[in-house]
């Protein structure tokens, strides 16, 4: 079975005066029907970018798509043309954005909001457009969905617009949804909803999903697999369970040391030292090695390639066999 | 703001949520009442909006008013305004003749009526003409960014750099002062506010996120201009509007004073201000003056209020708060 979604070696540059930044080095993964993926990095590792390529709205004409490919059901989208991108999104690959409270245009009623989505892709009727638009908001838990339809986005609380966005999201019922940090601009409880909703929805629809973000506490129960990204770079590629048990890249464990947990009491956390790498001049070189603890030589003379460690677990480091889940000594209590 | 739910509700299989499991307490006390409110038109709303700017309502009464009298008052006023009576010259305001005469002895009232009809339609008409092409530019120019954008604005730059009564002078020596002329004079004069406005308007809108929401669904770069940016970026526009009735009424009597305008025996408000400089100054009949610039004040105010009151109406975050 050819996978849903298939990235190969995907390089994505910035043009800008100050020089080339290489936001993304060459990455790859794929997704099955269904699946669910994570993209853990932090701010500048190119995560974002990285799925803005999939839905091909890279910001032109400063970016270019320098290399790779894109196999999304059987076909490049990077191949395709700008009448069949709009054909893509939102009806085949669609995207939840990160705040809820800029995403929707205030000026639109919510059901001509989302009623137009369905009616551009489904070709439905004004009325039938409504009859969705009102499954949909009960679909992601919006109470009194079919009296809502007239109101406009201020008068729908923070949880409840981002409840929104996921419904504009699968309103044409998505092979592939990308959350792009989804819950960064809520506050706990909410988030909690939101990702419980997101994971029902995707049993629900059997869509697969790509889940962006920063923060490897939010994915654990959530997907799949993880893919950790640094410096444009994928650094390891994992199942979800081996990711935590296993880390095999400094990097992952720096992630996960600076996680709070209920494990250790009082124990602190452990910050990654050091800044991540500046992408307009790359060091050819493992990106990480300036702040890893495990850096030798080699690392700093050429970068390492992603080797496959473990059945689906991959990771970019020559030293990941002396990679421990905790570098640190820690005292017990 | 924040929802009070605590557990994260299951998504019951195929059952969507809505029913009884419902919690109280939402985010809304007045849910109800918005829902039933917000079933209404967006016309119905607006109105309902417009209608609590009371100083926005009195100048849409007396803009009517106003409007009414310069269409049906000519047939009511038992006076010619264009004819020449020597007998009745330089008449003060008096019950026959409420606004007084002029230096032929024309009755100053059926003058102003009359020449409302031009002064209003000629304003009306230019602001149209200039917000078409106002916002036509500003939004492909705001929009497109790069180099359209520039080569559009360096040509609102040379339209505002030009001596803009040169170019009327010109247009109309070589047109004539046709009604048309004038109309195309005064929004050559005054399209550059409105599109810069635009096109700063849709320079921050095209960032917004919603925007971007918008491509991610497949929304073309028509439909995200015309749904989404613009009818964002309208507030400053009517706004701008509001103040070019203004200002077509100062460039209409402008053109008048120069003897570009109508020409005699057409009155407008601006023309007659302008013939009345040297009896106010010289013979201080101060009604030739009070009376068209009074006319103009009321009808600048109005306009004024009335875009203030149509501003709130227009901002949907104003909709469903109730105010004072």
């Amino acid at each position: 079975m050819t996978p849903l979604l298939e990235v190969r070696d995907l390089v994505v540059r910035f043009d800008t005066d100050d020089g080339t930044v290489h936001a993304v080095n060459g990455i790859s993964y794929s997704l099955n029907r269904g699946e669910s993926l994570a993209i853990v990095g932090e701010s500048g590792s190119g995560k974002s970018v990285a799925a803005m390529a999939l839905m091909g709205l890279l910001p032109r004409p400063q970016a270019r798509i320098a290399g790779g490919s894109v196999m999304f059901q059987g076909r490049d989208l990077l191949a395709q043309t700008e009448q069949e991108w709009r054909r893509t999104r939102g009806r085949e690959i669609a995207m939840v954005y990160q705040d809820p409270m800029t995403s929707l245009n205030p000026s639109l009623r919510i059901g001509q909001q989302l009623g137009q989505v369905v009616r551009h892709h489904l070709g439905l009727s004004k009325s039938a457009a409504r009859v969705r638009v009102t499954d949909l908001l009960a679909l992601v838990g919006i109470p009194n969905p079919g009296g809502r339809l007239d109101d406009y986005p201020h008068q729908f609380s923070g949880g409840q617009r981002q409840r929104l966005l996921i419904a504009l999201a699968l309103s044409c019922d998505p092979a592939l949804l990308i959350a792009d940090e989804p819950t960064t601009a809520l506050d706990v409880t909410i988030q909690a909803q939101m990702i419980e909703l997101v994971k029902d929805l995707r049993e629900q629809l059997e869509m697969a999903v790509v889940w962006i973000t920063h923060d490897l506490g939010v994915v654990a129960g959530l997907v799949d697999k993880v893919a950790v990204m640094y410096g444009g770079n994928m650094v390891e590629n994992a199942p979800v369970r081996d990711l935590y048990a296993h880390p095999q890249h400094p990097y992952t464990v720096g992630l996960l040391n600076s996680l709070p947990t209920l494990e250790h009491g009082e124990r602190r956390l452990t910050p990654i030292p050091g800044s991540p790498p500046d992408p307009l001049h790359p060091s050819g070189a493992c990106s990480f090695a300036p702040r890893c603890p495990l850096a030798v030589d080699r690392c700093r003379e050429s970068p390492p390639e992603l080797v496959t460690l473990a059945p689906g677990h991959s990771a970019a480091c020559y030293r990941s066999h002396d990679v421990t889940r905790r570098p640190t000594l820690e005292v017990q209590p | 703001m924040s929802e009070v739910r605590l557990p994260p509700e299951p998504l019951g299989g195929s059952e969507p949520l809505g029913g009884p499991d419902l919690p109280g307490g939402g985010d809304s006390p007045g849910g109800g009442e918005l829902a039933g409110e917000s079933a209404r038109s967006l016309t119905a709303q607006t109105w309902r909006q417009f209608r609590r700017h009371r100083l926005a309502v009195g100048g849409l009464v007396i803009l009517g008013l106003l409007t009414v009298a310069v269409i049906l008052g000519p047939w009511l006023i038992p006076f010619d305004p264009n004819r020449i009576e020597a007998s009745t010259a330089n008449l003060g305001p008096s019950l026959t003749h409420l606004m007084g005469t002029d230096e032929l002895g024309r009755d100053q009232l059926a003058r102003i009526l009359v020449g409302g009809r031009l002064t209003l339609s000629v304003s009306a008409a230019a602001v149209l003409v200039a917000l078409i092409a106002g916002v036509a530019v500003g939004a492909v120019a705001g929009y497109a960014g790069g180099f359209i954008d520039n080569v559009l604005m360096r040509v609102v730059d040379i339209f505002y750099a030009l001596p803009g009564l040169f170019i009327v002078i010109l247009l109309v020596a070589l047109i004539g002062p046709s009604y048309w002329t004038i109309v195309i004079a005064i929004a050559v004069l005054s399209w550059m506010n409105t599109a810069r406005l635009v096109r700063s308007s849709f320079l921050s809108l095209k960032e917004k996120e919603f925007v971007e929401a918008a491509r991610t669904v497949g929304a073309s770069d028509v439909g995200i201009v015309v749904r989404h940016i613009l009818p964002n970026a309208l507030s400053p526009v009517i706004v701008a509007a509001t103040l070019g009735v203004a200002n077509a009424i100062l460039i209409e009597s402008a053109l008048s004073f120069l003897g570009l305008g109508f020409q005699p025996p057409e009155a407008t408000w601006g023309g007659l201000l302008s013939d009345a400089k040297s009896s106010v100054v010289i013979t201080g009949h101060w009604w030739r003056g009070l009376f068209p610039g009074l006319m103009i004040f009321i009808t600048v105010l109005s306009a004024n209020f009335i875009g203030d009151g149509l501003r709130d109406a227009l901002d949907p975050r104003s909709a469903g708060i109730k105010k004072g």
